[in-house]
């Protein structure tokens, strides 16, 4: 009698590991489904929401598209320290570190004007890049874990920038808890499609060169070497600790460019608001393109344009915002689940036969 | 006429005929590669029963079918002359199979008695600690020694950590017992007593397995032997007496043809103090030795063999010189030169390093092969792609080098750690050999290799020496040592003893130094 059995996978292809993925957001969106229908809502409903309004329809499409901008640099920068596993938990932390240090150049005056937006740039991504180097050397010399020293990063930089947005930043005219408005030399240009600036141009670009420092630097390299075997990397003369400083230090500058993206792009100042919810959805970006650079920007576009549906559940259908966390939640596990298949496969046994 | 045998007889002749184990016809892929492709072996009760072959030939396969780890795809087994199947390896410790793997299965925080009870308390039915710690003893006494129930495995020696994985299978009620390689991890009078012991349960009945490649433990203490060669049986039970070294190894190598070791020139040229290290020492770390004041010089040109019990030093001493352990004390120079500190400085001076644990120290088992090629040429002031390192420079490269160093079985693409022990051996060496290197420190090279692996991996070295290179071989294996080495060192407890010429020492002189020095 033919029977099932499961058994080990020796090694999954491009293709099949490609595949399963697909598998996994493909239960992932059924599953959503299933969730958001429980939640009152009809299936034409779902097919106008979230492939309608998000897609078909310029606004919505807007709203993604910007929504994209800083997604796809917090998702490169988890993406890019996983290259060496390291877990960047603080993505927002680097981020607010970033749109501080932008800040910091408007407010002071900091080089000349011509290229005073460049500086506010150069400044973003030391603040970010400063902020995760800080765990990755703490992780080389004191071998403390970074998933907790990123995570508490976070709070860091949250409560500095709440300090100066009530204190030294405070905006003079009305005293509101905002930075005083950018300088019109001070922010990226708008492209003439809704919200989207200038901003889009970093994000892609940041992305074609993780892209090649990942596929075709010599960095990237050394960085698989250390992720896949660090004792045997620096027995081969991989200078292991300074990959990984490097690699978490590009991770956290990139968190701080998508700070600079939105404080110069979208807020035009500071505000309080500037660096909440990136982290989760930071994670599931990166794990979605497994890690690849060019992935994250597809990943971080569906991700934008399920928090753009998810706005317009809120408002028709007065589901909470705690919605689009759960499908992300949703679509992580399944993915996951999914990956049970790159190691393991599903097979006949072959007849056995039995002594007589 | 019909001879009739009376009942009694005829059961007394079933009862002497039976066997404990009987394989026939097994076959086992793993993805589309077969492991077993029609293997056969039978095991009577009361005899050690050798099972030889190269790395890969499926003698582990196949004892890890009849331990109940993978199913077979296709054949017949029977245990004490009933068919058998074992889908996990607790329905095959339940019909009285055990296995010691190669890789012990303890816990190592937890000391003997805990692991006993933890692997056993079930099946031997132990309701109590005194009642575990009384089946230890007794079963401690049939064998003739005795382990520290308190001691912590973790803290144990390899031997005594073998012995408990013994006494582990035998407590949960194995009456076959399969051996795995149990002499490649032991010392020579280590190996001898392990050895001794399985003949001893065999006598008191059991049957015993030892899965090996070394042909001495064939020849002295098994009393069959089944040859296996690419998962099929070349010899299947035939008495170890009166096999001879070249039969075996025939059967076991096939016809194909066994590398010759070229003889070194007689006029080399040797260039002195190539590596010189001076009064080196090191702090011992959290399980480890420290180095004491250790002393010598490799010449360019020679083998310069350091013998030694595996855990005195050695690992200390490798670590030192590639790098990546910092000196107390003392200089390692290079041409006269101090070695600069950090590993990719001495590796772009010309030092290069196989290490003892391939796929730990050397490899990078998730990562194709042509990332594990090329990435010391990537390294470094001297790195032959700065700005874009293309897949069809590395593939070339990989390519190249599974030509010229043979390594079977090998695409390209294929992640590391699927290659074999040999192969994969082949690949390290291809990868170390490149690029200018003048100093080679070689960590038991050929550990775990099967017969024609040792000898091409022995014939690279000797070919390295041969071209002016200095190389530091150090190695458990006192015949490799003798072999292969222009001088000859021994390593213990940290210290290493002055260097001798190989021509001018005595095997048993060394023996006394592996133990006696401190």
């Amino acid at each position: 009698m033919p029977r099932l059995i499961l058994s080990p996978r020796l090694a999954a292809s491009r293709r099949f590991t490609f595949l399963v993925l697909l598998g996994g957001i493909l239960a992932g969106l059924v599953v959503s489904g299933g969730f958001l229908l429980t939640q009152g809502m009809g299936l034409s409903d779902l097919a106008s929401q979230f492939v309608g309004y998000t897609f078909g329809n310029p606004a919505g499409l807007d709203q993604t598209l910007t929504r994209s901008i800083p997604l796809i640099l917090v998702g490169l920068s988890v993406a890019v320290c996983l290259k060496v596993k390291f877990w960047n938990i603080g993505v927002e932390g680097q981020l607010w570190a970033g749109a501080m240090a932008a800040t910091a150049v408007s407010l002071y005056h900091i080089g000349p004007e011509a290229v005073r937006l460049w500086v506010m740039c150069i400044a973003a991504l030391l603040g970010g890049g400063l902020w995760c180097g800080v765990c990755a050397l703490a992780r080389i010399r004191l071998r403390a874990n970074e998933v907790v020293t990123t995570l508490l990063m976070n709070y860091v930089a949250y409560m500095l920038a709440q300090q100066l947005l009530y204190g030294a930043w405070r905006n003079p005219q009305d005293s509101f808890p905002v930075s005083k408005v950018f300088a019109p030399g001070e922010t990226l240009a708008l492209l003439g499609f809704g919200h989207v600036h200038a901003g889009i141009f970093f994000s892609l670009g940041a992305a074609l060169f993780c892209w090649w420092l990942c596929g075709f630097a010599r960095v990237g390299y050394m960085a698989k070497a250390v992720a896949a075997n660090p004792a045997a990397a620096r027995a081969v003369g991989v200078p292991a600790g300074a990959v990984v400083l490097l690699m978490a230090t590009l991770g956290g500058a990139l968190s701080g460019l998508a700070g600079f993206t939105i404080v110069c792009g979208e807020e035009h100042r500071l505000t309080q608001f500037v660096g909440n919810d990136f982290i989760f959805p930071s994670i599931v970006i990166a794990y979605l393109a497994r890690s690849n650079p060019l992935g994250v920007v597809v990943a971080a576009i569906a991700i934008a344009a399920l928090y753009t549906a998810g706005d317009s559940l809120k408002a028709f259908y007065q589901l909470p915002g705690a919605t689009v966390l759960t499908i992300e939640a949703i679509l992580l596990l399944c993915v996951c689940c999914a990956e049970f298949w790159l190691r393991y496969q599903l097979g006949w046994a072959k007849s056995t036969k039995v002594a007589p | 006429m019909e001879y009739e045998l009376s009942r009694i007889q005829r059961e007394r002749f079933d009862e002497i005929s039976k066997l404990a184990v009987r394989l026939a016809e097994v076959e086992k892929s793993f993805g589309p590669r077969p492991a077993l492709a029609g293997a056969n072996f039978s095991l009577e009760w009361g005899e050690v029963h050798a099972l030889l072959g190269e790395n890969g030939a499926g003698k582990s396969t196949l004892m890890n079918v009849l331990a109940g780890f993978y199913t077979a795809d296709a054949g017949i087994l029977e245990v004490d002359g009933e068919a058998a199947r074992f889908e996990t390896p607790s329905a095959a410790a339940d019909a009285g199979i055990g296995m010691v793997h190669q890789h012990f299965q303890l816990v190592g925080p937890l000391s003997v008695l805990e692991n006993l009870r933890l692997a056993c308390a079930r099946r031997a039915g132990w309701r109590s600690k005194a009642e575990a710690l009384r089946a230890m003893e007794t079963l401690g006494k049939e064998l003739g020694f005795r382990l520290d129930p308190s001691a912590r495995v973790d803290e144990m020696a390899v031997s005594d950590q073998q012995k408990l994985e013994i006494m582990k299978v035998l407590l949960a009620g194995a009456r076959i017992l399969v051996l795995d390689e149990p002499t490649a991890v032991l010392t020579e009078q280590e190996a001898q007593s392990a050895l001794g012991l399985a003949r001893s349960l065999a006598r008191s009945g059991r049957a015993v397995v030892l899965i090996t490649h070394k042909l001495r433990d064939v020849l002295g203490f098994s009393d069959r032997v089944t040859v296996m060669r690419a998962g099929r049986t070349i010899i299947d039970g035939a008495a170890s007496e009166g096999m001879t070294a070249a039969s075996l190894s025939d059967a076991m190598v096939g016809s194909a043809p066994v590398l010759e070791m070229p003889p070194l020139a007689d006029g080399r040229q040797f260039k002195p103090d190539m590596l010189k290290v001076q009064a080196l020492s090191v702090p011992a770390s959290a399980h480890g030795v420290a180095l004491t004041e250790i002393d010598f010089a490799v010449q360019g040109g020679e083998i310069f063999g350091v013998a030694g019990i595996g855990g005195n030093g050695q690992a200390e001493l490798v670590e030192a010189l590639i790098g990546v352990r910092a000196l107390t004390s003392g200089a390692v120079l290079f041409d006269g030169v101090d070695m600069p500190p950090s590993p990719e400085a001495r590796r772009e001076r010309g030092l290069r390093y196989i290490p003892a644990d391939r796929m730990g120290m050397g490899l990078f088992g998730e990562l194709p092969l042509n990332v594990n090629i090329s990435l010391p040429r990537l390294l470094g002031g001297g790195a032959e792609k700065k700005w874009l390192v293309t897949k069809s420079w590395m593939n070339g490269l990989a390519r190249d080098a599974i030509s010229q160093f043979e390594v079977a079985g090998a695409q390209v693409d294929l992640p590391a750690r699927l290659l074999s022990g040999g192969n994969a051996q082949k690949l390290m060496l291809a990868r170390e050999f490149t690029g200018g290197m003048e100093i080679l420190i070689a960590h038991s090279p050929t550990r775990g290799l099967d017969i024609r692996a040792v000898q091409a991996v022995q014939a690279r070295l000797r070919a390295a020496a041969a071209s002016g290179c200095a190389v530091l071989l150090i190695s458990e294996d006192l015949d490799e040592i003798m072999q292969l080495s222009d001088r000859v060192a021994v390593m213990s407890h940290g210290r290493m003893s002055p260097a001798e010429n190989v021509a001018a020492v005595d095997r048993a002189r060394i023996g006394r130094l592996m133990l006696e020095m401190h």
